[in-house]
């Protein structure tokens, strides 16, 4: 069932850089089969920043996975449609992939020092870059290397000498932007690059991702659990719950109003830092559901939802359009939504 | 305001670390007072030394000098056997409930075991003071067969919280233990915890770096930063009109949700934290600290009165 309502007017919005339509993966082992992304469909535009946001499980890392091809086979089953321009990449050659990663698409990750090789120097990881993908060496290749770290904010040229180890964790999260943004990518995905750095250091490296999406005018898909960071960073945010889109809205609209129960139960379970007493916290009861691969009879959310009423246990709701660029996959009319509180 | 007795009480307490060729102070004189019933913060970036205090509290860290006094008695310094009546009083509740059950345990084994040790059950009735304590803790105690991975994370905590009530302490010293959840899990806990500190009138250390959680949970919040206290207030206090430079840069990097769209909103605190081996002279932050001036490099700044508590810059002075 595609129940996306393709955006592209035209006239009125630029080609999209990424278009995925349709995306599954399912993971089987001898016991069963869970579908861990259903049906995903949204765009990227040329440097437009997307949040991809949910909690754990939810298949926001899955879905970034599967746009490099970095599952495991045959573990993973990709299904669906993943354009990079006008290159398919679900299904795509190992060859025809690699050509794609770190050139036009980057990944940076959580965990800093399991993405840098214990054993090389910051030099030698950029040159094995710079090497196989530009075929840069010698003075050229130095050159770049010093040019990207001042862009990265790392001053100077002793930090090349350096194994991960000598630095810090936001310092070791500059070196992987730096090794991301090497070969010039169109897109940038951040899997929650700051979920493992104190405040203050995620303050300077979501400043630092500003500040090359503006310059550099490349597009990010910033997955990540936490509303506040994508509140900072992100020009449209999508949330997903079990596998799917549950909503997709601008940023300021989705946080100053959400039109998915989902949505809005997640800014209500989050503790505020700019309200007295942290504001009043309505825990979403119960767990997510465990994930399988068989079709779903009622919408996903509809065990733990405060607003789940009669229809929403006879089938799961089509996520539709529910005006300008917002979707939705409710069946609460919005006018509810809007005006009261559960 | 009347001063009730505090239920520990902390004095200059130093734990210091001797590694290849230096010596890094950890924690570095800190005083503080948690009255019974009442949630005190302990925040702070890594490193700053607040696990490691609270690891020095119940003798997982050896204290180097000071002291710290639960009800009035020494509770630092002692010998294994002097120190165990007090083990019980202080339970530690980590942030991986998964590391920290055991997998060969089934829950009821896990929560039987302290109920026994420290003579809070007796063979015969174990079994039902382990099912009060599972309900206590908002689990069915039908569950008590099963073993820890056969619960979600959130669940977990939950065992963990029910095995440090088990032996009725006074304290209970919460390290991040919702940084591994989920939000909406996340807010179970923190509930959970309000819940049963109203009901059984048990007093938290509650460390965590995550300020949001910090003004819900906490009555009083201590900031930490290279090893010592710089900010201590209550959580209002702190949260209005923090007083120590390195409070109002904390509290503006954090991303809010109210923040509008595309607003820069703030300027990021250059730098990163000192080590502890190497503590900046005079006052800890005045290389990161845009409004330094001649003194701050020179003099190391006390616990100066500020509303709410103290502050320790000469701002504030």
């Amino acid at each position: 069932m595609s129940d996306h309502q393709p955006t592209d007017t035209p006239s009125a919005t630029p080609a999209e850089l990424l278009r995925i339509r349709d995306l599954s993966v399912t993971f089987s082992n001898r016991e069963r089969t869970v579908r861990a992304v259903d049906q995903v469909s949204f765009d990227i535009r040329p440097g437009e920043v997307v949040g991809l946001v949910g909690e754990s499980g939810c298949g926001k890392s899955v879905t970034s996975l599967s746009i490099l091809g970095l599952h495991e086979r045959p573990a993973g089953r990709v299904t669906g449609s993943i354009r990079l321009g006008e290159h398919e990449l679900v299904g795509a050659s190992p060859a025809a992939l690699r050509a794609v990663r770190g050139n036009r698409v980057s990944m940076i990750f959580q965990d800093p020092l399991t993405s840098l090789n214990p054993y090389l120097r910051v030099e030698e990881q950029l040159a094995e870059v710079l090497e196989l993908h530009l075929g840069l060496r010698g003075p050229a290749a130095r050159a770049r290397m010093l040019e990207i770290l001042s862009q990265v904010g790392i001053p100077g040229e002793e930090r090349l000498r350096a194994y991960p180890h000598q630095l810090s964790g936001g310092m070791r999260q500059r070196i992987c932007i730096a090794m991301a943004l090497l070969c010039n990518p169109e897109l940038l995905i951040a899997d929650e690059p700051t979920t493992m750095l104190d405040v203050t250091i995620q303050a300077q490296i979501l400043e630092l991702l500003r500040s090359l999406r503006n310059s550099r005018k490349m597009a990010i898909l910033f997955i990540t659990h936490d509303l506040g960071v994508v509140s900072e960073l992100c020009d449209r945010v999508i949330v997903m719950y079990a596998g799917r889109i549950v909503e997709q809205a601008r940023t300021a609209d989705l946080l100053q109003a959400p039109w998915h129960p989902y949505t809005e139960a997640l800014l209500r379970s989050t503790p505020r830092v700019d309200l007295p007493g942290g504001g009043t916290l309505h825990p979403i009861g119960g767990l997510p559901p465990r994930l399988s691969a068989a079709e779903l009879r009622e919408c996903a959310f509809s065990p733990r939802c405060p607003r789940v009423r009669e229809g929403c246990r006879s089938g799961e709701p089509a996520l539709v359009s529910a005006g300008g660029e917002r979707l939705r996959r409710c069946i609460v009319p919005v006018a509810e939504m809007i005006e009261a509180r559960p | 305001m009347s001063e009730p007795v505090p239920l520990l009480k902390v004095r200059d307490l130093r734990v210091h670390f001797a590694t290849e060729g230096s010596l890094v102070r950890a924690v570095d004189g800190v005083d503080l007072e948690l009255r019974a019933g009442e949630t005190l913060a302990l925040v702070g970036e890594s490193g700053c030394g607040k696990s490691t205090l609270a690891r020095a509290l119940v003798g997982l860290n050896p204290v180097t000098s000071g002291t710290a006094e639960l009800n009035g008695r020494t509770i630092t310094g002692l010998t294994r056997a002097a120190a165990r009546p007090f083990r019980r009083e202080l339970q530690l509740v980590f942030q991986d409930p998964y590391a920290s059950l055991n997998p060969r345990f089934t829950i009821a084994q896990t929560l039987a075991e302290p109920l026994l040790l420290h003579e809070k059950a007796s063979r015969s009735n174990v079994d039902s003071k382990v099912c009060e304590l599972l309900a206590q803790v908002g689990l069915d105690p039908e569950l008590r067969a099963r073993y820890p991975h056969e619960f979600s994370g959130g669940q977990r905590q939950r065992i963990s919280i029910a095995r440090a009530l088990a032996v009725e302490p006074s304290l209970l010293l919460c390290d991040e233990v919702t940084s591994a959840l989920d939000v909406s899990i996340q807010a179970q806990i923190l509930d959970l915890l309000r819940s049963v500190q109203q009901r059984l009138g048990l007093s938290y250390l509650f460390i965590t770096h995550d300020l949001g959680v910090v003004r819900y949970i906490a009555h009083r919040v201590a900031v930490m930063y290279v090893g010592q206290i710089v900010e201590l207030r209550d959580t209002e206090s702190l949260f209005e009109s923090p007083a120590h430079p390195y409070t109002q840069a904390l509290l503006a990097s954090i991303p809010r949700v109210s923040r509008a769209e595309g607003a820069p909103g703030r300027v990021p605190l250059g730098g990163e934290v000192p080590s502890p081996a190497r503590p900046p002279s005079g006052c800890r932050f005045h290389p990161r600290c845009s409004l330094a001036f001649d003194r701050c490099p020179k003099e190391q700044p006390e616990l100066y009165p500020v509303s709410g508590g103290s502050s320790r810059c000469f701002l504030n002075h």
